[in-house]
């Protein structure tokens, strides 16, 4: 019989991970997770303690078997990704890395706060940052973007809308 | 020993994504991120000193010695923790924790190095900067200038 001790509990994947009988089931639904410990008799002869031992901040703890006894469950609010809104991390882990970092890295130069940023996120902002130095060359260089294109025979200028209208419309 | 980009060189191929999908049995450690269609970067592990990673990992399986990063697998749950301590959103989760060990077990640097067609990547950071000095002393030396 697992015990969870529900404020210490990040709601990160450690237990259900490791558990091998896969008696640790996480469900999630309109921006919550839930864990649910559901009974489990492994502890008694095999001795199976992995989940107490996995778990980052000590918040399991096994109690004697009680039949009446029922599951233990935890549910905990997804963060929303500040750039593109997925909901990607428990806010108790996010807390978790706030207060174990250091205060002065956990904006990036922009004023970013990157813990409230999804890794993806995290990842196009870094490539924006890395080519912001070629992309004005690149951009002045990119044939897409002349004058001559935009205007010219092939562009799309007013006229030339109105010639690919009638010739996708009439054949 | 992080990996340097030279990333007016990259052609955005993605051979080094696949490289390294290659040699970690499909659990890539990088990705290639494409900007308006116009330049292309590679983002991977830039081997912190004060690894943000190392500083959150709770069983101790991620751990810094010197330059290199030690990752135990044995002793990793698969919390998350690291991913989301990542300011680059470079460290990837399945089980366990995946992020950029420079290729340790294979001989003669990583892959993704290795397999790069247009030499953008590169370990030695000396070596590089020496061919680039080469290059604009070249450069500077050709009546006219060069391309």
């Amino acid at each position: 019989m697992i015990k969870v001790d529900s404020s210490l509990c990040l709601g990160c994947q450690s237990c259900s991970n490791v558990c091998p009988s896969e008696k640790i089931a996480r469900s999630g639904a309109d921006g919550r997770i839930t864990i649910c410990w559901k009974i489990c008799d492994e502890e008694g002869d095999e001795g199976c303690d992995l989940c107490l031992k996995a778990c980052p901040t000590k918040s399991l703890s096994l109690a004697a078997h009680d039949e009446a006894a029922a599951e233990s469950e935890a549910s905990f609010d997804m963060a929303v990704c500040k750039i593109c809104g997925s909901r990607y991390a428990t806010e108790p882990m996010l807390k978790m890395i706030e207060s174990s970092l250091p205060a002065e890295i956990q904006k990036d130069a922009t004023g970013l706060e990157w813990i409230r940023v999804c890794p993806e996120c995290r990842r196009n902002v870094e490539a924006r940052r890395l080519t912001g130095q070629i992309l004005p060359g690149r951009r002045t260089k990119d044939w897409r973007c002349s004058f001559l294109f935009t205007a010219g025979k092939r562009g799309l200028y007013p006229g030339r809308m109105r010639l690919l209208y009638d010739l996708i419309v009439f054949q | 020993m992080p990996i340097y980009i030279d990333i007016s060189k990259c052609i955005g191929c993605r051979t080094c994504e696949a490289a390294c999908q290659i040699e970690h049995e499909g659990q890539g450690r990088l990705n290639v991120h494409y900007v308006e269609d116009l330049a292309a970067v590679p983002i991977f592990c830039h081997q912190c000193e004060a690894a943000c990673c190392a500083t959150i990992c709770l069983p101790g399986a991620l751990k810094k010695d010197g330059e290199l990063m030690i990752f135990d697998e044995e002793r990793c749950t698969g919390c998350g923790l690291c991913a989301f301590a990542c300011p680059f959103g470079v460290v990837w989760i399945d089980r366990i924790a995946h992020k950029c060990d420079l290729c340790r077990d294979r001989d003669g640097g990583p892959a993704c190095v290795a397999a790069c067609p247009a030499q953008a990547l590169f370990d030695d950071f000396e070596e590089a900067m020496r061919s680039a000095r080469l290059r604009t002393a070249r450069a500077l030396m050709t009546p006219g200038g060069v391309r």
